[in-house]
């Protein structure tokens, strides 16, 4: 466990040193300062105008779509720097010269690969405090509305990210490099993800074959879409319902990933 | 009992696809007993590296065992009681020269007051005190070198393993490099050492063993691997053969090699004595000798093209 903390420890001071952290507070107060001038400027009468009239019952009647909004635009950014901040995390350890001082050290695999990836989460979870509370407090000051359960994207995203960084760092330590961990994780973050998550609407047009595909590949790729949509929804604003199968096989590809990670590892030589 | 003994280890680097492979390491066994300073010596490519890393858990062997400490020591235990010094070691190079020492000694179980304490002097020790709150990444090679040293004492290992270590050291920083595995050595500490400088190696090793294409070819006390049995250099303050003529020179197998100094060929070193014994009886003055020796350096390169020779046959 203590060698686990002083890897976590190092994972973060190199975040500092690699302005990883000075970049997302730059990206993220950018957001919130944009997030204050929407709010003061727009919402209140654009919502106005949505709900036709004067009739809106409640404060919560404009916030919380604009909420929603902010969600769905920011989140994916947040995810998308995150990706590609973490990306080479895992080099830094294992490339030619510095793998054999880790490695020869008294600290095993295991405690190496796991420090470097919950430190990765660690980062990535500070950033995004950082970022909700932010445009959270903003709202909440201007409007005096306070509604805690959007904080839920805090662990909502944290999850994601761990999903997504599991992936990372199994073609980190596969490759030996950051590219092909990065393109795959947007991959499946971007593209893939989002179109089996939307297969209700066009399995039904396909071949026998291709529905089994995608039916298969929906219940192995980690459903980041889903649980970006779909969750905070439903955690946040009560909307709709979730399927808890969708928590269930993102955490399952999770644990498999770092499984894999590690019998990969445990064994390769440096 | 030795401190590390290999038996028959064996590397074959990118197995499987037959024409790729790389025997690393052949059948390799060997001792090493505590408190020496051991050298290894062999060509590039030989498997020296291979060796230290396989015996680090950095790579895995393909067959073939070793022990480290004692028999019931696992690696993990055991590595806290190693330093490591790797070939072409690349630290992080967003940390200085004090960050570095902290976090690789608290990977090696050192915190608070006493790692700051270690890094410290170990910095003094390596002569880089200025330096340490400096970013590696703009550190000369020998720099890192030095830093790379630090990093492998600062728990204070018994058993050190330095691959090159003087690599890109100047002459002066050498000399305190070996001055500082003396001292290491006369703390009890054993010492692996992989090195092309043989020169160097003699002045320090007690014990080596010379490997080619990953086969232990000759292993052995420095001392005894260099000597030359029973010739000797001697310089005295007179010319014999103006003082004795020249039948006293071929009497005594004695034969000049340059004003006043000779070399004597001897069967064993008694013969040596009792000519001593003559030339003080005449009133001759020794001014110095010595036993010849071979350098490593020629040892090496004869052991290294027979070796040769036995595989291109
Ligand atoms: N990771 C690797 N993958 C494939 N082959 C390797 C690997 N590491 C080393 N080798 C090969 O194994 C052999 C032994 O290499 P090693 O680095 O142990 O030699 P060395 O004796 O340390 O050489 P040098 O004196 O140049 O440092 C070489 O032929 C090398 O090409
Ligand atoms: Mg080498």
């Amino acid at each position: 466990m203590k060698n686990i903390w002083i890897i976590i420890l190092f994972t973060l001071r190199e975040a500092i040193s690699r302005k990883i952290f000075l970049a997302f507070a730059i990206i993220s107060t950018l957001a919130i300062l944009g997030n204050y001038v929407v709010v003061t400027l727009f919402v209140r009468d654009l919502m106005r105008t949505v709900a036709g009239s004067e009739q809106y019952a409640s404060i919560a009647d404009f916030i919380v779509p604009y909420q929603l909004g902010v969600i769905s635009t920011v989140a994916g950014l947040g995810i998308m720097l995150s990706i590609f901040a973490a990306s080479s995390l895992i080099q830094t350890i294992l490339e030619k010269g510095a793998a054999d001082i880790f490695l020869s050290k008294p600290i095993s695999r295991i405690e190496l690969l796991m420090g470097r990836y919950l430190g990765g989460v660690l980062i990535v979870f500070i950033n995004i405090v950082y970022l909700f509370v932010g445009i959270w407090g903003v709202i909440g000051l201007k409007f005096d509305y306070w509604n805690f359960e959007f904080l839920y994207i805090i662990p909502v995203l944290t999850f994601m990210f761990a999903i997504l960084n599991s992936l990372l760092l199994f073609f980190g330590v596969l490759t030996n490099g950051s590219v092909v961990g990065m393109m795959s994780t947007y991959f499946v973050y971007i593209i893939l993800s989002p179109i089996l998550a939307a297969k209700d609407s066009y399995i039904e047009a396909m071949s026998g074959t291709w529905q089994n595909i995608i039916e298969v590949l929906y219940y192995i790729i980690p459903k980041t879409a889903e649980l970006q949509n779909n969750l905070n929804a439903y955690l946040i604003f009560e909307k709709g319902s979730v399927n808890p199968q969708i928590v269930i096989t993102s955490l399952m590809f999770m644990f498999v990933m770092l499984g894999g990670t590690i019998l990969v590892f445990r064994k390769k030589d440096y | 009992m030795p401190i590390l003994e290999i038996n028959n280890l064996t590397k074959i680097y990118n197995g499987g696809v037959k024409k790729n492979e790389i025997k690393a390491l052949d059948d390799f066994s060997l001792k090493i007993e505590e408190g020496t300073i051991f050298g290894l010596l062999g060509q590039n490519g030989a498997g020296k590296t291979t060796l230290i890393k396989i015996l680090l858990g950095i790579t895995f062997p393909t067959k073939g065992t070793f022990r480290i400490f004692d028999s019931n020591t696992s690696l993990e235990e055991a590595k806290m009681k190693i330093g490591y010094l790797p070939e072409n070691h690349k630290f992080p190079n967003f940390l200085t020269g004090n960050e570095v020492l902290k976090y690789f000694g608290m990977m090696s179980g050192l915190s608070g007051k006493s790692l700051e304490l270690k890094i410290s002097e170990m910095l003094e020790l390596v002569d880089m005190t200025k330096w340490g709150k400096t970013k590696v990444k703009v550190y000369s090679k020998g720099m890192m070198q030095r830093l790379g040293l630090a990093q492998a004492l600062i728990h204070d290992p018994q058993l050190i393993f330095l691959d090159e270590p003087t690599d890109g050291v100047d002459p002066i920083g050498r000399k305190e490099i070996r001055n500082l595995l003396i001292l290491l050595k006369e703390k009890g500490k054993t010492i692996f050492l992989n090195s092309h400088l043989l020169s160097e190696v003699e002045l320090v090793t007690d014990h080596i063993a010379i490997m080619n294409r990953g086969k232990l070819i000759k292993e052995g006390n420095v001392l005894e691997l260099t000597k030359k049995e029973e010739v000797y250099n001697i310089i005295l303050d007179v010319n014999l053969e103006e003082l004795f003529g020249e039948h006293y020179l071929t009497n005594n197998s004695l034969s000049k090699v340059a004003d006043r100094t000779y070399t004597i060929r001897v069967q064993d070193s008694s013969e040596f004595n009792l000519l001593i014994d003559k030339l003080r009886a005449s009133g001759v003055t020794i001014k110095e000798f010595s036993q010849q020796k071979n350098s490593l350096e020629d040892i090496f390169i004869s052991l290294v093209n027979e070796a040769e020779k036995g595989i291109s046959k």
